[in-house]
């Protein structure tokens, strides 16, 4: 059964079509990724529009390549320029750089290379074997579960993003907001439209997206990136070959980076960003002599990385086997399988397990992809960060336009991506966090649409939540979590 | 990022009033409908109580921290103000005149208000990056991509 599963991905990830899609999936993360000022979000909110000619299947594999290769890619600019390309690759400029400095920028790169793969390989061998598993205990689960684990989703991502919890769980609740404009699901009437015509069909995840996390992102860093000179025979292939102490050194870091990793991928709220810090304080603690750490000790770049990309991988378990996407990407994907008309859930993996497993081995294909290429595209790479930031973000601005009114043909979004991005703007500079409110627009009428049809099945009793086991188990969960958080953030605030 | 608690007390108070505001408009235009069968209504009414005690909470924390901290520890808030507004009239003016002009001039619109955000670009620099960017996106979406649009038009409706 399982072997038939991986022979059916196997075909449909290796036809021509989803094989090319794959490429320009992982080649145009990989080229964003490495400009820095664009994160994944705003990587795979730019692509999007043209996954829409795409089938449903294609989609998501160029999707999903689009979101390891930008991970890939934010490492190369964290190592050659000290600027993390991506958030989760922050943490590898701080030992990466180093070595740049010390003119091993060549082997960092290389490594950080091996160690991504190795990681995603773990991460997919791992989602391979449990999303069956846990779709299979999903299918039981009624409105009431998903509400109480959506819930849980949305508390989580809001505590464990930087800054107080508070400003989180408001970034959720604007975005809920934000997911209840246009017309009620189950009577129709239109709701926060103010009686535009535009709204009618709600506010485009695509607009909210790139205003929150491209328009405010080159907002933020315009006048901030130089591009520094970058010396050509450091990443030389010639000066890529690690020496036999790094390799020996490699081996655990990268091994516990993938444990951690995957682990954290699979958590609500959290994602490779926390993977790759918990990685790199884990490899310090257990290092015999942690002071050469943040001086370009290799350990110190191979756990994160591979813990990111092993979390980039685990990532997609919640979102492919329940349909709850624990962070802003995930939930990103999950909009992009609602807008081509594919219901999210543990149904997935039985009614479409081409999709399914055709992704999962697209994964393989496109991990593979990027180790074979990311070694002779590292010149490329370096040429790309030589150009200076003041000339690229006009043309990154170009192409959110075009992109967000490809989507509807609308003026109208690219309206929205105007007012998101002055809001989200202004949010990020008060320290609200972005991404939950992404999490919150997704999840928000999922939410609303399961909490109406469990007070139905339960006959108008709130208690229907506590009464069934998992959801009060979930539920619990969920109080802790919040209680905790408010608690720490207000404690801290009177301490500091 | 910084945090300031005068703008975290202003920002939890303006919350705390959307809040309110929310709850009140669904109430007053969405039905309610029953415990058993909620209306359209319920949920908004929800959210909206819920925005509002965040609000007071945030307000309320950066009102304490206000009272604990001395004048000149605080951080100050610093705006782009220059780049914000430069940015975001690129992007309405793409907007404004995709329809009328047409791809090629909204685009040079977009990339030649932003690019004055960064001081390092001169006039002259910033028409040949306008240029550049028009001829890149119709290789990418109209001859690539076939995608619907028209590079010039004059279609003021």
């Amino acid at each position: 059964m399982f072997f038939d599963n991986v022979i059916l991905g196997l075909e449909v990830a290796m036809t021509w079509n989803n094989l090319m899609w794959c490429f320009v999936g992982v080649f145009m993360g990989t080229l964003l990724g490495v400009i820095p000022g664009i994160g994944v979000l705003a990587a795979i909110s730019m692509l999007f529009p043209l996954t829409f000619q795409l089938e449903p299947t294609a989609a998501l594999i160029m999707l999903a390549g689009i979101w390891y290769g930008t991970t890939y890619g934010g490492s190369t600019a964290s190592i050659l320029l000290n600027v993390p390309g991506t958030p989760s690759s922050a943490i590898t400029a701080l030992d990466g750089y180093p070595m740049a400095q010390a003119g091993r920028a060549g082997v960092a790169l290389f490594m950080t290379t091996v160690a991504s793969f190795f990681g995603g390989s773990v991460g997919i061998i791992l989602l391979m074997g449990f999303s069956g598993t846990i779709s299979q205990m999903a299918l039981q689960f009624s409105s009431t579960e998903y509400f109480a684990l959506m819930l849980l989703g949305l508390i989580a991502a809001s505590g464990m993003s930087s800054g107080a919890m508070i400003k989180g769980l408001i970034m959720v609740c604007l975005g809920v907001l934000f997911g209840l404009v246009g017309a009620d699901i189950y009577t129709g009437t239109r709701r926060f439209t103010f009686g535009l015509v535009d709204l009618a069909d709600g506010i485009a995840l695509v607009a909210l997206a790139l205003g929150l996390f491209g328009v405010s992102e080159v907002i933020a860093s315009v006048g901030k990136i130089s591009s520094k000179g970058i010396d050509p025979e450091s990443v030389r292939f010639r000066a890529m070959k690690p020496t036999r102490d790094d390799v020996r050194r490699s081996w655990f870091p990268m091994i516990r980076g993938s444990a951690v990793g995957s682990f954290f991928g699979t958590l609500p709220g959290t994602g490779p960003s926390i993977a790759a810090f918990m990685s790199y304080a884990l490899e310090r603690r257990v290092a015999k002599d942690p002071e050469r750490f943040g001086k370009g000790a290799i350990e110190g770049i191979m756990g994160p990385e591979s813990a990111n990309n092993a979390a980039d991988q685990t990532a997609f378990i919640p979102t492919l086997a329940l349909g709850i996407p624990g962070s802003a990407t995930m939930a990103l994907m999950l909009g992009a399988l609602m807008i081509h008309g594919i219901a999210p859930g543990p149904q997935l993996m039985t009614d479409q397990p081409e999709l399914f497993w055709g992704l999962v081995m697209s994964f393989w294909i496109g991990n593979l992809m990027l180790l074979v290429l990311n070694i002779p595209l590292i010149g490329l790479w370096v040429r790309l960060l030589t150009i200076p930031y003041q000339w690229l973000f006009p043309v990154i601005l170009m192409f959110v336009c075009i992109g967000t009114y490809s989507v509807n043909n609308s003026s109208f979004d690219v309206l929205l991506v105007a007012a998101f991005g002055a809001l989200g703007y202004g949010l990020r500079h008060l320290s609200f966090p972005a991404a939950p409110m992404i999490l919150g627009f997704v999840l928000g009428p999922l939410m609303e649409e399961h909490f109406r049809r469990a007070m139905l099945l339960g006959r108008g009793d709130p208690m229907t939540f506590l009464e069934r086991p998992i959801s009060a188990t979930v539920l619990m969960i969920t109080a802790a979590i919040l209680l905790w958080g408010l608690y720490g953030s207000m404690r801290k605030s009177g301490a500091s | 990022m910084v945090n300031d608690d005068r703008a975290d007390m202003i920002a939890g108070i303006l919350i705390g009033v959307a809040g309110v505001a929310i709850a009140i408009y669904a109430a007053a235009q969405f039905p309610m409908g029953t415990l058993r069968r909620l209306g359209p209504g319920m949920f908004p009414v929800g959210l909206g109580v819920t925005l509002a005690l965040l609000g007071l909470g945030l307000a309320v924390k950066s009102w304490r921290n206000l009272t604990l901290t001395a004048v000149e520890d605080r951080f100050r808030l610093k705006f782009e103000i220059k780049t914000g507004l430069l940015t975001i009239a690129g992007v309405v003016a793409f907007a404004l005149l995709l329809r009328p002009l047409g791809l090629v001039p909204a685009i040079f619109a977009v990339v030649g208000i932003s690019a004055f955000a960064d001081d390092r670009n001169t006039p002259i620099a910033i028409a040949k990056l306008a240029v550049v960017s028009a001829v890149l996106a119709t290789l990418i979406f109209k001859v690539g991509l076939s995608m619907n649009f028209s590079l010039v038009a004059w279609n003021w409706s």
